[in-house]
Parts: C-alpha cells; structure tokens; sequence
C-alpha cells in the first residue's frame, strides 16, 4: 500500500512539476505577443512593463541597451523612425527554474516614418526571460535580419 | 567547474572559426543545436549547422576573440551574452576589415558536457553600405 501511495504521489509530482512548467511556457507566450502587439501599436510604455528590472536589449546595428532607461530610450527612437506591422512565430521555449529561452521569427512590413516607404521586415530573436515577483520579464534579448542582402 | 567548461567551449569555438573548421565547429552544437547567421536562413540540426558554417567559410576569414560579458548557468541550461572582435578578410575581392558582433548563446549540459543548443549573434554598428 506505501508503495502504491508512493507511486501515486510521485506521479501526482510529475503532473504538477509538468502542468508548472506549461504554465511558464504559456505565460511567456503570452508575453511574446503582447510584445508583439505593443510593437505594432508603438507603446513604449507597454514595452517596457514586459522588460525586467535590469533588461540588455541588443538591438541591430545599435549599441547595446543596459538598463531600462536606455531600453525606453532605444525603443523611443525605433517608433520615431518606423511603424512596424509583423506577426511574431514562436518556434521554442525552454524553462529551467527561475530561467527561460524563446527562440522567435517575425515577419511584416515597417514603414519608414521619414519618406512613408514601406519595406519588408524579418527578423530573428532570441530572449532569455528571468521570473520576476511571479511574472516571466525579458531579461536578455538580440534579435538580427533573417532576410539576405538584396 | 561549468562555468569553466563554458568558457573552454566558447574558446574551441573561436579557434574554430578562426580557422574557418566547420567540421571542429559541429560537436560543440548539441545535436538538434540551432544556427541564426544574420541575413542568412536558420541552421537546424548538425547536417545543416555544418552546411552553414561550411558557406560561411566560403565566404569569409574571420580572425577575432571573443570577450565573455555575462554568463549565468541554470541546472542543465545556460546563457551567455558575448562580443567579438577582430578582423575578418572577404575572399572574393579579398578585402580585409574590422568585424565587430556581440552574440547570444544558450547552452544545454549535454552528459557531462556543455554545448552550444542556439545561437545568435548582431552587429552593433549600422551597415556600412
């Protein structure tokens, strides 16, 4: 009957270590594409209730972002000089304690605020999320252009 | 003990790409490791990660060192935030100039070794066009 109690409790573990880590994972899908859409609405605000409490954002051909000072500076100049319309796939997530990966593409058009021209857009990204008071944050994030050079 | 085994893969990885190996670049990816070259498609699995490497090595001679910023080890998983910096020389018209990327690498304990699971690396200078 120990044994059986056992086994019964170990499987009700591996439920409930299993239905947590799916939780994380939605969470943190969840946080993809509020970024998503906080990016097409141009929110910097929005963005930055998705990033943590010491965020590098690594953007393409920009310095690195520490901190979420520069991170709100970064993200203000990005929606000064594009409109973004993409759509963001996402490929993986990888949770390990208070740590996570998401492997992502986007796919849209930008329009270049200063001449109104609208060109195709496709990147990579790469996130780390770190859990933050219970809420999954972007921690670390470096996307870079899928697209080869025409 | 990982972090050091962290820090020798990424210096095989250097040595490596400068001396343009794809064959020595493959056993350090796990084996469904992913390759994200900028402006280039996804490189997923050993057969294409190699294929990848080997078309970059086609292209290009790096020469550069890799300067660790940030690595945080987390049970079986890891990440590191890099730069890398040198020269690298584009064969055809062989012209030699600074190369300048900053990467992003998760890793994953695979047995007892840590290998590289995804990668991703961007400049951080616009184009020069």
């Amino acid at each position: 009957m120990k044994l059986f109690t056992n086994v019964v409790m170990g499987l009700l573990l591996l439920v409930g270590v299993s239905v947590q880590a799916t939780g994380d994972e939605e969470q943190i899908k969840s946080q993809i594409m509020k970024y998503e859409s906080a990016l097409n609405k141009s929110d910097v605000n929005s963005v930055l209730e998705l990033y943590g409490m010491n965020p590098i954002f690594m953007p393409q051909g920009s310095p690195a972002q520490i901190g979420r000072d520069q991170v709100r500076k970064a993200y203000e100049g990005v929606f000064k000089a594009i409109k973004l319309n993409i759509k963001f796939s996402v490929y993986e997530i990888e949770v390990l304690g208070s740590t996570a990966w998401a492997r992502t593409s986007s796919a849209g058009k930008t329009k270049i605020n200063a001449t109104g021209t609208i060109v195709n857009e496709g990147n990579n990204e790469l996130f780390i999320f770190k859990k933050e008071k219970d809420s999954w944050k972007i921690h670390r994030y470096l996307f870079s252009t899928n697209r080869t050079k025409p | 003990m990982d972090n050091q085994k962290i820090e020798r893969l990424l210096s095989q990885y250097e040595s490596a790409l400068n001396r343009s190996d794809a064959n020595a670049v493959v056993p350090l990816y796990t084996a469904d490791g992913v390759f994200m070259p900028t402006e280039a498609p996804t490189a997923q699995g050993s057969s294409q990660v190699l294929a990848a490497y080997k078309h970059v090595f086609s292209l290009i001679q790096l020469n550069i060192k890799f300067e660790i910023k940030e690595l945080v080890v987390s049970g079986d998983m890891a990440y590191a935030v890099t730069l890398s910096r040198g020269q690298v020389t584009i064969h055809g018209p062989n012209i030699t100039q600074p190369e300048e990327n900053r990467e992003l690498f998760v890793f994953r304990k695979d047995s007892d070794d840590w290998k590289i699971a995804r990668y991703m690396f961007n400049k951080s200078k616009p184009n020069q066009k």
